[in-house]
């Protein structure tokens, strides 16, 4: 336990150097003086010599591996940094984001696994009727439609023609629905057409015709039996889904103007803000190991076979 | 198959419930807090407390409650949170505001007696204490404020300010609208970030940076009452969204109306629109070291090609007017009224002619003109964000292309790089030529040889003396006759083409708002005289 324990804190830890010198690399290759911009932004003309003096102080004048194990350091004892934005503490401004788009993130896969489970199934189950093929064309139009457009109709149509819900909700639960319904409604179309396949190959299997042979209920072979082997694909898909949603939607943060990490990743690029860019991309690193090893945990709690292969 | 189509009916039934189901509850929870929780409240609260929300893309962009915190000042005094001692009219004129009188001998030493009746959100007594302490604080904090003014000294004593310059300004009342000259108690606060006590009718109340602040009124102001119990300014960044916010009657006032949004907003019902012409001029900067526009002819060639009056009506949505000279017509110094302007229309035939003359023929009949074997081809860079710079650049390409101009544009997310290492032959701009009136700066930055946004490198001798000269005026007259001459100058050699004024554009909804007035200046969005319905 503790070998593996170990093994996962050295794997976390290469990754994070990994994309955290990435993203560092490719910051700074791309164009925009961040001194350049803190200056303009703070109102002062910014001649050479103003430059090379902002460079210095915000520690732009090192080289870039210098620059980038200076950050690191400071990140192993917990200092992240400051924004050149606001100023502020970049953790601090992470920690305020963090729970506009957990609430995004976990409201919109609670939504998603709600619809998208049962109407799977039933496609499934009732393969070929008119129902799965309602299902089947309605989720071809949510998942070719990009997240912006389906934001905007149903802002237009929610909103704007029938009076339901506010244009401008941050911050409140009844401004939750329309980000929510914007993400639920792309995330369902693809979990339906995943769901239906992985049910429909489990239904192809031998041990389901013996279920059968043996006498056990249909209704038994199918929720007990069946259901239970397709919950490992479901699981990873719940995984990934959750980590892109839990590093912010970008577009869906700034239509509605949700207060969450994605705006906050986009605004800090725009204003070239180093210290936040990286501190976002260790927020995703951290984020995405740690739905890694939680579904590596649920693949075990499913199917304890895995353990004993694995030792 | 009785039991399967049982089975199907009730799946069916179970997903038209939940989907209706959850409809219902949101319809409930929306209807209901609407009717029986959230509107009445909101109605009550329009029926006691007078609310308004304004909504913007980008105006309410302060980070912190500190003035003197980079350009956070501006966005302060919009929300008629903090005064100066001077405020601009509509004619861009300084009026006095926390000042009762003023004077000065040699426009050096400037005396200052302050309104007696002032006090701080905080209960404090504005003194002439207090604004130097607060001046001095300023002055330390921002960079930009010892360049703003060239000030030698405070002395105070009662309501007695004097503000002693090391050189002459005869615009100093002007220069103090800026609002980084925003008053506040310098001692009333140890985080100024978090709390600072002004001046102002309203008083900051709730702050989520980047997404919404609140303020309400001050109680104890010292002038007109304020007419609002509370204000609400929210940043919508997506122009579509705040578009809709406008018409579903979420918002009232949209500050400064997206150029995209105009078609669009302009069919809202209840819409009034408050525009008025500021300070902030569209241009075209060319590269003075770039070979293919060395010729003065091609650069006011370009100039005639430029159809102002077709970019103001089609391009821009009537958000600008069309401009021949550098500042807007209400100025003294605005306008062509005092100068000789060679280029006072669109006339392609002219510019056709100027080249002909300058030598430009198209040898080889590809359309495109040639001179010395070196044909007449410009790149023009500008910034991605600006949708009408892409649609100026288009309609600019078919017309340079009609007098014989092969002009390549590139448009990208961020120009200062490619501005600064002179990779282009022209660009397209957007500047702010002095924002309290007075245009001292925008020249010494701009025109000036070794101007730090002089990206094109325009020299000229004439124009350095004259800039230098603006600092020993001893007059307005004799400082409004400098600018005239610099533009003369300007004119005449072509280093940029001013070729249109933005305008202050908002628009209100008439049903909630009584009255509202943007000035110019941008500076000031609410004030004592904004009032809702």
């Amino acid at each position: 336990m503790i070998r593996a324990a170990g093994k996962s804190m050295g794997s976390f830890l290469v990754t994070l150097i990994g994309i955290t010198a990435l993203s560092f690399a490719l910051s700074y290759l791309s164009p925009g003086d961040p001194a350049e911009m803190w200056l303009t932004e703070n109102g002062i003309a910014p001649s050479e010599e103003l430059l090379q003096k902002t460079r210095e102080q915000l520690g732009l004048n090192r080289p870039i591996p210098v620059q980038y194990i200076a950050w690191l350091g400071d990140l192993l004892q917990g200092d992240m940094g400051v924004s050149i934005k606001s100023n502020r503490p970049v953790a601090q401004e992470l920690i305020k984001a963090l729970p506009h788009t957990l609430l995004l993130a976990v409201s919109s896969m609670l939504v998603t696994m709600a619809v998208a489970v049962p109407l799977g199934v039933a496609c499934a189950k009732y393969q070929g009727s008119w129902f799965d093929r309602l299902i089947q064309l309605t989720n071809y139009i949510f998942v070719s439609l990009p997240v912006f457009f389906i934001s905007l109709i149903l802002m237009y149509q929610l909103s704007y023609k029938l009076k339901l819900l506010p244009v401008i909700g941050a911050g409140s639960l009844k401004g939750l629905i329309l980000p929510v319904l914007a993400l639920s409604l792309n995330l369902i179309s693809v979990y339906i057409r995943q769901i239906r396949s992985v049910v429909l190959r489990e239904l192809q299997h031998d041990y389901v015709a013996g279920l059968y042979a043996r006498g056990v209920p249909g209704r038994v072979v199918f929720f007990v039996h069946i259901l239970k082997n397709t919950l490992t694909p479901i699981v990873t898909l719940t995984g990934i889904s959750l980590g892109v949603l839990l590093g912010g939607t970008i577009i869906v943060e700034s239509i509605f103007n949700w207060p969450g990490l994605g705006k906050l990743a986009v605004e800090a690029i725009e204003y070239r803000d180093y210290p936040v860019i990286q501190g976002y991309v260790v927020w995703m690193a951290f984020i995405y190991l740690l739905v890694n090893a939680i579904i590596e945990f649920l693949y075990l709690l499913l199917n304890p076979k895995l353990k004993r292969i694995g030792g | 198959m009785k039991t399967k189509a049982i089975t199907m009916t009730l799946i069916c039934l179970i997903f038209t419930g939940l989907f209706s189901g959850c409809a219902s509850k949101s319809e409930q929870e929306s209807n209901g807090q609407q009717s029986s929780t959230s509107q009445p409240v909101a109605l009550a609260e329009k029926a006691e407390e007078k609310v308004l929300t304004f909504g913007s893309v980008g105006y309410f962009y302060n980070e912190q409650w500190d003035p003197a915190y980079g350009w956070d000042g501006w966005a302060i005094g919009s929300y008629g949170v903090g005064e100066g001692l001077f405020r601009l009219d509509d004619a861009f004129k300084a009026v006095p505001w926390l000042v009762e009188s003023y004077q000065t001998a040699d426009n050096k030493t400037w005396e200052f007696i302050l309104r007696d009746d002032v006090v701080f959100h905080n209960g404090v007594k504005m003194t002439a204490e207090a604004v130097k302490r607060c001046f001095e604080r300023t002055l330390e904090v921002n960079e930009r404020a010892k360049e703003l003014l060239p000030i030698q000294g405070f002395e105070a004593s009662g309501q007695s300010l004097k503000i002693v310059l090391s050189e002459a300004a005869t615009g100093l009342a002007n220069d103090l609208t800026d609002p980084l000259w925003t008053v506040y108690d310098a001692e009333g606060s140890t985080d100024f970030a978090e709390q600072t006590y002004y001046t102002g009718p309203y008083i900051p109340n709730e702050f989520n940076p980047g997404v919404e602040l609140v303020v309400v009124k001050n109680e104890h102001y010292w002038g007109e009452a304020p007419k609002l119990d509370k204000a609400i300014f929210k940043t919508v960044k997506d122009a579509d969204a705040l578009t809709m916010a406008f018409q579903n009657g979420e918002i009232d006032v949209v500050v400064q109306v997206p150029e995209t949004a105009i078609p669009v907003i302009q069919n809202a019902e209840h819409l009034k629109i408050d525009t008025s012409t500021g300070m902030r001029t569209q241009l075209i900067r060319f590269n003075m070291q770039s070979p293919a526009v060395q010729d003065a002819a091609v650069r006011k060639a370009i100039s005639y090609s430029i159809d102002r009056d077709s970019y103001t009506k089609v391009i821009s949505n009537n958000t600008t007017v069309p401009s021949y000279g550098i500042y807007p017509e209400a100025f003294t110094f605005g306008g062509i009224k005092n100068v000789t302007a060679s280029v006072t229309a669109f006339d392609p035939e002219k510019a056709k002619q100027l080249l002909a003359d300058a030598g430009f023929a198209d040898t080889n009949g590809d359309g495109i003109l040639e001179k010395n074997g070196v044909k007449l081809s410009l790149k023009m860079i500008g910034i991605s964000a600006q949708k009408e710079m892409l649609e100026l650049s288009q309609v600019l390409q078919s017309q340079l292309q009609e007098i014989g101009i092969d002009l390549k544009v590139e448009s990208m997310e961020n120009i200062s790089e490619a501005r600064k290492n002179g990779e282009f032959d022209l660009t397209y701009e957007s500047y702010v030529a002095g924002s309290t009136g007075n245009p001292q700066a925008f020249i010494e930055y701009m025109f000036v040889t070794d101007g730090s946004n002089n990206f094109g490198k325009y020299s000229n001798p004439e124009v350095d003396a004259l800039a230098a000269s603006l600092h020993k005026a001893s007059s307005e007259e004799e400082k409004n006759e400098a600018i005239t001459g610099i533009t003369q100058h300007i004119l005449d050699d072509a280093p940029f083409i001013f070729f249109a004024h933005k305008n202050f554009t908002c628009v209100y909804n008439s049903e909630t708002v009584a009255y509202f007035h943007a000035q110019p200046s941008e500076f000031y969005i609410l004030d004592s005289s904004t009032e809702a319905k």
